[in-house]
Parts: structure tokens; sequence; C-alpha cells
């Protein structure tokens, strides 16, 4: 069975879950509720089906030549291990605008994977995967910061990376200028600032930006309080204007506080796609499994 | 075409719509998806190109001056050592040195880096969707921005010491022909590199002595009989002479512009098949 099959072959059998799957009150409900066929709207929507992703696993064998006369003498497991690790298997969610996900699990079940995939990074292997509308990924906010360039420069370098043009970034300056508070530190190089500027400078460029969909990973880093309020504000702020949020978390608090539905993995298969307070407890169930 | 990249600005807000969809049997309207976004960011590319060079030469005073007084300071030196070496007159030497070195430094860099330029872009291509082509091109044009800096001082020492007159009208057709064999090269390069990591030291250990036995800094008008071979089996000399040539006032022989023009088709080709094939695969070897 090559690894294709085999991983579409995972993708209809279930993943393995506690009890929640097909349970009256858990995500066949907002199944019934949404035609979960292949959308054909124009409004901003992510939909998943079936969607698998396997990552392959002889990329980091060793090719030492001790291994390989080793093998030829016997010594050791004539056949590597050429199995791909199944990352992502059967994920199946159609959201929509004012969809705001909170993706659950335990470390290594596929949240970041999957928040790439979302995001466009990873495409998946089988399945089928449409997004419709803008979406500003905040996988890693740092992203094209540079020491030598003062915080103006940088807040057109990062437009470059993202793909909009100086004219595009003009309008955004004096919103992102205002919204991290570093004064005149504004024109001395990045290098110079300390941990909690470059995050608010960083996370003020990152968020300027309006999209359809967010794809956000644990990002609440440095900053002192003040600051986290005001994130968290503009965050709010997202919520109410109907857009499309993927928060990657292992607060319960930050998902009470923001989403309102979840959707749980573990071992890169979704367990399920619920109301908040169900997912949550699902994710506390497996986390105490060993 | 079931895959619609539909990008466009409808409002200040809403920067690009895209529709995304994925299933078998549909790499190839992926992969032009993913070119036609390349093609449209080409202004933000040269940004971040300048933007990249320019942060390599920070806090330096002369900056990517240092580009050309390298170059002229290495080829200065170096046309009187071959004068002696081959007795050729000083300023014919000069002309065909300098427009061999500049153009062999701009291929080698081009191509050690290309070997590495995804994995070196690493941080971006899991962080944000980067469209496979986008890095090669970013690549590229910040290669050519340094080429830039070594071909007014060719232009010079061609105007100055050719003994022919220059074939100034060829060079632009030179030039693309050179970048039309030598994208696709870096391009398969790049996937190479990221899936075999031992490609870098290997094109290193291999440039390191095709500089020697390709026509970069000797004459190969002077070399006879079996040696002969060295120079007419070697692809880089006809590259090299494709080049070149515009600037010694040769005009290339039409068999070499039709070997470049097959090679360049057989290798977009190559690269076209790669490209459909592995773009998924990028972001998952890096």
């Amino acid at each position: 069975m090559s690894e294709i099959d085999s991983l579409q072959a995972s993708a209809e059998a279930a993943p393995s879950a506690p009890n929640v799957e097909g349970s009256e009150s858990g995500q066949p409900r907002r199944a019934l509720l949404r035609n979960i066929g292949s959308p054909e709207i124009d409004e901003a929507h992510v939909w998943m089906s079936k969607v698998g992703l396997t990552f392959p696993t002889h990329l980091d064998d060793t090719h030492s030549i001790k291994v390989a006369m080793l093998r030829a003498a016997g010594l050791t497991s004539k056949h590597r291990n050429k199995r791909p690790k199944v990352v992502l298997r059967g994920i199946n969610f159609h959201a929509r605008p004012g969809d705001r996900i909170g993706i659950l699990g335990r470390n290594g079940a596929g949240k970041t994977t999957l928040l790439r995939m979302i995001a466009g990074i990873y495409e998946p292997e089988v399945g089928r995967f449409q997004r419709n509308g803008s979406i500003v990924p905040l996988l890693n906010i740092m992203l094209g910061m540079d020491g030598f360039l003062s915080g103006l420069e940088n807040i057109y370098a990062r437009g470059r990376y993202i793909g909009l043009s100086k004219v595009d970034m003009e309008s955004r300056v004096n919103d992102i200028v205002e919204f991290c508070e570093l004064g005149d530190d504004i024109l001395r190089p990045v290098r110079t600032y300390s941990s909690g500027m470059v995050a608010r400078l960083a996370f003020a460029i990152a968020t300027s930006v309006r999209a359809d969909i967010y794809v956000m990973d644990e990002w609440i880093g440095a900053g002192d309080a003040r600051f986290f309020d005001r994130a968290a504000k503009r965050v709010e702020n997202w919520i109410h204007d109907d857009t499309i949020v993927f928060l990657g978390t292992h607060s319960d608090g930050l998902v009470r506080e923001w989403c309102n539905s979840v959707l749980v993995l573990e071992r890169g298969g979704q367990v399920a796609w619920c109301d908040v307070e169900e997912g949550i407890a699902l994710k506390n169930k497996i986390l105490l499994e060993p | 075409m079931t895959k619609q990249a539909l990008e466009h600005r409808d409002r200040e807000d809403r920067l690009y719509v895209e529709r995304v969809q994925s299933g078998k049997g549909q790499r190839v309207a992926e992969a032009l998806a993913d070119i036609k976004w390349t093609i449209r960011h080409i202004p933000q590319a040269i940004e971040i190109a300048g933007q990249e060079l320019a942060s390599r030469y920070a806090r330096s005073i002369l900056g990517p001056l240092w580009l050309v007084i390298g170059t002229i300071t290495f080829i200065g030196a170096f046309s009187f050592l071959g004068t002696f070496l081959f007795k050729m007159p000083w300023t014919t030497y000069l002309n065909y040195l300098c427009a061999g070195i500049v153009y062999w430094q701009f291929i080698q860099t081009w191509l050690i880096e290309s070997a590495s330029m995804y994995p070196s872009s690493q941080v971006a291509l899991h962080s944000t969707r980067t469209p496979t082509s986008y890095i090669p091109v970013t690549l590229l044009l910040r290669n050519l921005l340094v080429l830039a800096h070594g071909l007014p001082i060719v232009a010079v020492v061609a105007a100055l010491t050719a003994t022919q007159p220059v074939l100034w009208y060829m060079i632009p057709f030179s030039l693309l022909m050179g970048l039309l064999l030598l994208f696709p090269i870096g391009a398969l390069l790049g996937f190479l590199g990221t899936r075999y990591r031992d490609t870098v030291p290997a094109l290193s250990t291999i440039l390191g002595f095709v500089v020697y036995v390709s026509p970069v800094w000797w004459d190969d008008s002077q070399v006879k009989g079996l040696g002969r071979l060295i120079v007419d089996l070697n692809p880089v000399y006809y590259l090299l002479r494709v080049l070149r040539d515009p600037f010694l006032g040769v005009m290339t022989p039409l068999p070499i512009w039709l070997g470049a023009i097959f090679t360049a088709a057989v290798l977009w080709g190559l690269l076209a098949v790669v490209f459909v094939r592995f773009r998924r695969m990028i972001a998952i070897w890096v």
C-alpha cells in the first residue's frame, strides 16, 4: 500500500476518538446546520474535507559510512524505516465569517502543521481544501525584521515580505507608530530596542493589515501588562468584525475568551469539532491519557 | 481549471482574495498560480533584493562600492601576471580577463547561493505563504544587482581596450541568453540542495576546479591539439562565449547560439517537470 493509499484509508476511518465524536451535542450538530459539501460561495471561508498530510521520515537518517557498514555486516536492522509520518489526517471543517476556532491538542498533535496548512504553507497531500479571502498568518511576527534598520524602515520591510507595496504601507504607518508607542525611538535601529519594544513593534506591524482570515499560533510573548491589554483589545476588534480566526494554543482561558468553537487534534487526527467547553473538557481528558 | 487564484484589490482593507482548492491532478494549476503570484510581486522582490544587499553592507562607509573596488583591484593586479604568462598585450588581456572574471563571479555566486536558497529562507517559508518560485527570483535579482556593479567596469575597460569595436547592441541579448541558461540551473539546484544537503559542498568542490579548466582567466585560443577537448567539451566555455564575446568585439558563431537556445529549452522543460512535481515538498524539506 502506497503512502497516499494508507493515508486515505486512515482519513476514511475516523481517528480513534473518545466518545465525543458522533455524539448528539458534538460536532455533527454544526455539520447538520451547514452543508459540508464543496462550498460554492463567495464569502470568506476555509473548508477542509478529509485532508491529510505526511512528512517523509528518512530525510534525517544518518547516511554515514559507519551505519552502512554495520548494515552490511548485519549488525543492525537492514531496512531503514521509510514509512512517512502521518502529521494530519481526516481534517474536516468549514469555517465561515464570525467563526473563531481554537485549535487544541497536546504537543506534537499537529496544531502548528494545521495552522500552516490553513495559511497555505503546506499543501494537503490528500483531501480537499478551499480557502477564500485574504489571510494574515501571525505564525511568526518577527518575520522580515532587520536589526540594522530603524523601526520605521522595518515597517516598510515587513510590508515587502508580505507582498505589500510602499503605497499600501504608507496608509498604515501612522496607525502602526501610534499603536506601538515607541515615540522617537521609531527612528532608531531595531537592534537598540529592548525585547519588549521589538515585540510591540512586531505585533503592531503584523496586525496592521486587515484580513478576512487570521491564523495565530501562541504568539503573545514579551511585552508588559499594558501592552498585553492593548493587544487583546485589537484582537477583540477583529472578533467583532466578522472575521475568521484560527488560534492554536494551550491556554484554556484564551480559548474561552476568544473562540466560539474548538477543534481538538490528537496524533494528527481530528478528534472533534465542537463547542468550546466540550472541546476543552475533551482536550483535558486526552492530556490525562498516557 | 478547478483552481482559480483570484487576486484582486477590491477594498482598501481586503488585499487579495484567492481561492485555493487542492486535490489530485491540480498540480499544474497550482504551479501556475505560484508563478503568477511571483510575477505580480516582482516590484516587492526588487525592493527586498536591494534591502538585502544594503543590509549586507550595514555600518560600512563605502557600502556596495566595495564590490567595485574588489573587482578593480583583483583584475588590475592579475592582468599583469597574465600578461607575462600568456605573452599577450596587456590591454587585450585586461579586456578578456575583466569580462571573464565579472561574469564568472556572478555565475559562481548564483549557483552556490541557489543550492541553499530554500534552507536559508526557512523562517519565511514556515511563517507565511511564500510561493516556491518567489525565492529564486529574489535571489537572481540580488545577484543581478551585484552584477550591475561589475558590468560598468567591464564596459569601460572594453571601450578603452577592445581591439575590435565592441558589439554594444549584442550585450542585452547575450545577457538574456545567459540568464535563460543560468536561471533554470539555479532553480533546479535549489530543489536538489533542499533535498540533499550535500549539494552545497559538492558544488563548491566542482566549481573550484571548473574555474581552472574553463577559459575564465586563460585564453582558449592558445590551446591546441588534444588539450582543445577540454575547451570544446566544456559547457562553461560556450556559456562564457555567449556572455563575453560582445565585449571582445567578436560575433558569437551561430552554432553556439543554437546550442545555447537548445540547452536552455531542455533546462526549462526539466525545471517545469521538477517544479510541478516537487513544489509542494519544499516547505516540508526545508
